[in-house]
């Protein structure tokens, strides 16, 4: 029994759930983007209301009873929009953060694992990417191209891949040098068997840390193009686009601009405090203490 | 060193070369052209005529050398829409990017400097837990939002600040419309100062010459004001570099909210009219600015810290 019990001590994912479970804050961004996500998945079935459905009669009208959040300059109630408006929201960050993290590890692992020109040749582009204002570059695209979804999760996927890759990078480096690679290359495996059954799944837990706190950071960039009017295109909702067009009746319904920030908030506050709680349960050694 | 810089310069040439490439090619894949052909005013021969004007019927590999050319020569064509030349439009328009740039990286130096090194110091203590609560919450703000609600509180309440736009007759008039927005961008960036500061400050009060100072009786106020602090600050300089094309990004919003007559601003209505001449000039000179920025910065590194060389 004690024995059996220290063995289950020693599982280093026992060790990680139990520090995850310790640090409230990325416990309670845990609740709450659960919570958030089902509310958005399960929108028809907490508002009667449709989120394009116009009443000219009824705009601008501060939170209700029928109008829980109250309605927007066409009198759409923007509960809603905001649930509604959040599944396309949600969606392209997870859509951007998975082309990204996809994009990443493949260019990381390629750099790391292959060493010599290709490595040099990789992290000359991604240092070249990182230290340039792509934003101005998204604008260029989107505007050109049109900005479908697609487009838009495309876009943001290509322009985010830059810090996965060096991570993926730094710990295929470390990981390639250890005994058990090296067993494995001298029982004959093929390099791509090595890197796909031996290094890679090493790397998942940096791969998770970073991937949440991207899904953060693409529902920013998704966010400030349709503020901007190239992002989501009305009158599909987006948290973005309803930002966009409640901005000019700040002065009259402060609330049409309140609600959808303060989702687009709390939703990226949440992620990024997950991915940090992630960070220290799984990989104590770069905790932000010690780090 | 000198070659050091020289080297850099070309990458960035390169760079530069590349991402204009790129751009142009997009442009020309792009269905549609300028908007000021489908005005429905002109007719379809007079379009066309617009087109051959603006060299638009050339192949694509001519429109750029030729582009190119005139931009070796200083030229950066003239705008579609607004009919005068970019370059004018750019410089007319450059300083107040700047001015709003340079103030946000001073609001979140000035705060997120001392935030992060008292975050550090006590650690663990209430102090701590708040200013990473308030540099997380800083990272994960959209812009946009933040300037909106600060505009609700501080110009449609209170009527304290003006809404937007910017009026430089006075240095106070100035200063009124620099507030909001230059707060507002600063924010941002103070949160990840801030966050820097703190893990550079634990790492340095961990290192030897910190005990040995403490035990030979050396003032603890003493020890962080001048041992921990000369050391600590030195990695918070190459973040500046980092943010830099993020302060370009977030400056680029932020000018829209607040209708700062600056380079974001310029882009955008460039994006939707494409004005492709100042689509193009916009991209380099903000491209330029930040390669050059981020080149003093390493440089500015290498002044305050002796052991680092560049070959």
């Amino acid at each position: 029994m004690d024995n059996a019990e220290a063995a289950a001590e020693q599982q280093p994912s026992r060790r990680a759930l139990r520090r995850f479970l310790r640090n409230r804050m990325a416990v309670a961004a845990l609740v709450v983007l659960i919570l958030l996500h089902a509310a958005v998945a399960a929108a028809p079935l907490l508002t009667p209301h449709s989120p394009e459905a116009l009443n000219l009669l009824k705009r601008l009208r501060p939170p209700s009873a029928d109008h829980l959040l109250g309605t927007d300059e066409m009198g759409r109630d923007i509960l809603a929009r905001l649930l509604y408006g959040g599944r396309v929201s949600l969606g392209i960050g997870l859509a951007a953060m998975g082309g990204a993290v996809a994009l990443g590890t493949l260019l990381g692992s390629a750099a790391g694992f292959r060493g010599g020109w290709v490595d040099a040749i990789i992290m000359r582009i991604t240092d070249a990417m990182m230290s340039f204002p792509l934003f101005f570059f998204l604008l260029t695209v989107l505007a050109l191209l049109g900005s479908s979804i697609a487009n838009i999760v495309a876009v943001i996927a290509l322009t985010s891949w830059m810090n996965v890759a060096r991570i993926v990078r730094a710990e295929v480096l470390r990981i390639k040098q250890m005994q058990f690679v090296e067993a494995a290359r001298a029982l004959g495996s093929s390099p791509l068997r090595v890197l796909f059954r031996h290094v890679l799944p090493h790397c998942l837990s940096s791969v998770v840390v970073s991937a949440t706190l991207g899904v953060g950071s693409a529902i920013l960039t998704e966010s400030a193009l349709s503020y901007l009017g190239l992002g989501v295109t009305p009158p599909a909702p987006s948290w973005g686009n309803m930002l966009n067009s409640g901005r000019s009746h700040i002065w009259t319904a402060p609330h049409l601009v309140l609600f959808p920030g303060a989702m687009i908030f709390i939703t990226v506050l949440a992620y990024n405090a997950l991915g940090d709680g992630l960070r220290d349960a799984l990989d104590p050694a770069s905790s932000r203490d010690s780090r | 060193m000198g070659k050091y810089v020289v080297g850099r310069l070309l990458q960035a040439v390169v760079l530069l070369a590349v991402v204009s490439v790129i751009t142009f090619a997009l442009i020309m894949a792009a269905p549609g052209g300028p908007a000021i052909l489908y005005d429905p005013s002109i007719t379809a021969d007079e379009a066309e005529r617009i087109r051959a004007l603006l060299g638009l019927d050339q192949p694509a590999h001519i429109q750029y050398l030729r582009w190119l050319g005139n931009v070796i020569r200083g030229d950066l064509g003239t705008s579609y829409t607004l009919g005068l030349p970019v370059a004018e439009v750019i410089a007319h328009r450059l300083p107040a990017t700047l001015l709003l740039s340079g103030a946000s990286i001073l609001f979140a130096v000035a705060l997120g400097i001392p935030l992060g090194m008292l975050s550090a110091v006590r650690r663990n203590s209430w102090i701590d837990n708040a200013v990473t609560a308030i540099s997380f919450m800083g990272m994960s703000i959209p812009v946009f939002w933040y300037g909106l609600m600060l505009m609700i509180l501080f110009s449609v309440r209170w009527r304290l600040l003006p809404a937007g736009g910017l009026e430089t007759d006075t240095v106070a008039s100035t200063l009124k419309h620099l507030v909001l927005p230059a707060v507002v961008l600063g924010t941002v960036h103070m949160a990840e100062i801030t966050r820097y500061t703190r893990a550079s400050m634990l790492s340095v009060l961990h290192q030897d010459y910190i005990r040995t100072a403490r035990a030979k009786g050396v003032k603890e106020t003493w020890v962080l004001a001048k041992h921990a602090l000369k050391n600590a600050i030195l990695p918070v300089v190459t973040v500046i570099g980092l943010l830099l094309p993020k302060v370009a990004t977030g400056s680029a919003i932020t000018e829209q909210v607040f209708a700062w007559p600056g380079m974001g601003q310029l882009a955008v209505r460039a994006a939707y009219q494409r004005d492709y001449p100042v689509i193009m000039g916009v991209t380099l000179v903000v491209s330029v600015v930040v390669i050059l920025c981020n080149l003093v910065v390493d440089l500015l590194y290498v002044y305050l810290d002796p052991r680092v060389r560049y070959e």
